[in-house]
């Protein structure tokens, strides 16, 4: 089985761990990457790391930017077809 | 042995309309991703050659109003020019029972009661005059989760990138939390524009702050005892 080595880190001790590349490819999930992971039931569900992004600006320029690599890459296309007539 | 990767911040997908909605009393300022019927929406077909005016249909739909909440007001009252998407039913398109793929759509489970799922259809933008919007053509507000996941998908479609709820929350929290004080507001038979004006009043005990401004560093608590003072017993 092709696999992606992770390096899990908990409580200071951390060791690498195969994790199956087909499903670090679904998610999308590139080297320096970090993830949480939180164990529910028989399954491990990995959350991105949350950092904080930054509220910048003032009154109407006010806005958060988010830090690079926070957002999940989504492969396109959309399985919706585009409209093509008027119908919809 | 399951591996996802999570970012829905605990919220199920397709989400159900508990977690989506909020009851849409008449109080409730309009607000991104309310749901109106009645609504006029026009198409504008080609004409037979270049020169020639395009054919306009009107038709009446249900809408899912798409500006931002700082943007769809002037002054406190609705702004002339609205944007709208149409809703549509999922059966006639047939998407994955998860959505996978489906990035162009905003679910709007249950919608109308009938345990069946619609969409807000984001391949479509269209303008409006804002009288259409009737507080009694509508029948649907999102819920605090609800709105970050309509905003997660107004991203998706635009961008092919997938905020984390978490973060849309946060991000709206302030907005959130000055609908919920307009609501209030308006639920004492108050002048609904006049709201904006008071919450960009100054008092001693905000540090200088006008009530928005504590408002977006997080002082809600503070501000919503001013609001009740306002409004009194």
């Amino acid at each position: 089985m092709d696999v992606t080595q992770v390096r899990v880190t908990k409580a200071g001790n951390s060791r690498m761990l195969p994790v199956p590349a087909e499903l670090a490819r679904a998610a999308n999930a590139e080297q320096g990457d970090t993830y949480t992971v939180e164990l529910l039931g028989d399954d491990i569900v990995y959350h991105r790391a949350l950092t904080e992004s930054m509220v910048v600006g003032s009154g109407s320029n006010r806005m958060s930017v988010v830090p690079s690599g926070r957002p999940m890459r989504i492969s396109g296309p959309s399985g919706v077809p585009p409209l093509n007539d008027w119908d919809f | 042995m399951a591996f996802a990767v999570s970012t829905n911040g605990g919220l199920g997908w397709p989400p159900t309309a508990e977690e989506y909605f909020l009851p849409a009393g008449l109080a409730r300022p309009v607000m991104q991703g309310d749901i109106f019927t009645d609504v006029p929406f026009v198409k504008a077909k080609r004409g037979s050659k270049i020169s020639d005016d395009p054919n306009v249909a009107a038709e009446r739909r249900t809408v899912a109003v798409v500006g931002y909440p700082c943007d769809i007001y002037v002054d406190g009252k609705l702004a002339r020019v609205q944007t709208v998407v149409p809703v549509i039913s999922t059966e006639k398109i047939g998407i994955p029972f998860d959505w996978d793929g489906a990035f162009t759509l905003a679910p709007l489970p249950d919608l109308y009661g009938d345990d069946r799922m619609y969409a807000a259809d984001l391949r479509v933008f269209t303008n409006i005059d804002s009288y259409y919007l009737r507080p009694e053509n509508r029948i649907r507000c999102l819920s605090e989760l609800g709105w970050a996941a309509f905003r997660q998908r107004l991203g998706l479609s635009s961008t092919r990138l997938l905020n984390h709820l978490s973060d849309l929350v946060a991000v709206g929290a302030d907005v959130w939390q000055e609908m919920g004080l307009w609501q209030r507001w308006n639920e004492t038979s108050r002048e609904p524009a006049s709201f904006q004006g008071w919450l960009d009043g100054r008092e001693a005990n905000l540090g200088g702050f006008s009530r928005r401004a504590a408002l977006s560093r997080g002082m809600y608590d503070v501000v919503r005892v001013s609001l009740e003072a306002e409004l009194g017993p």
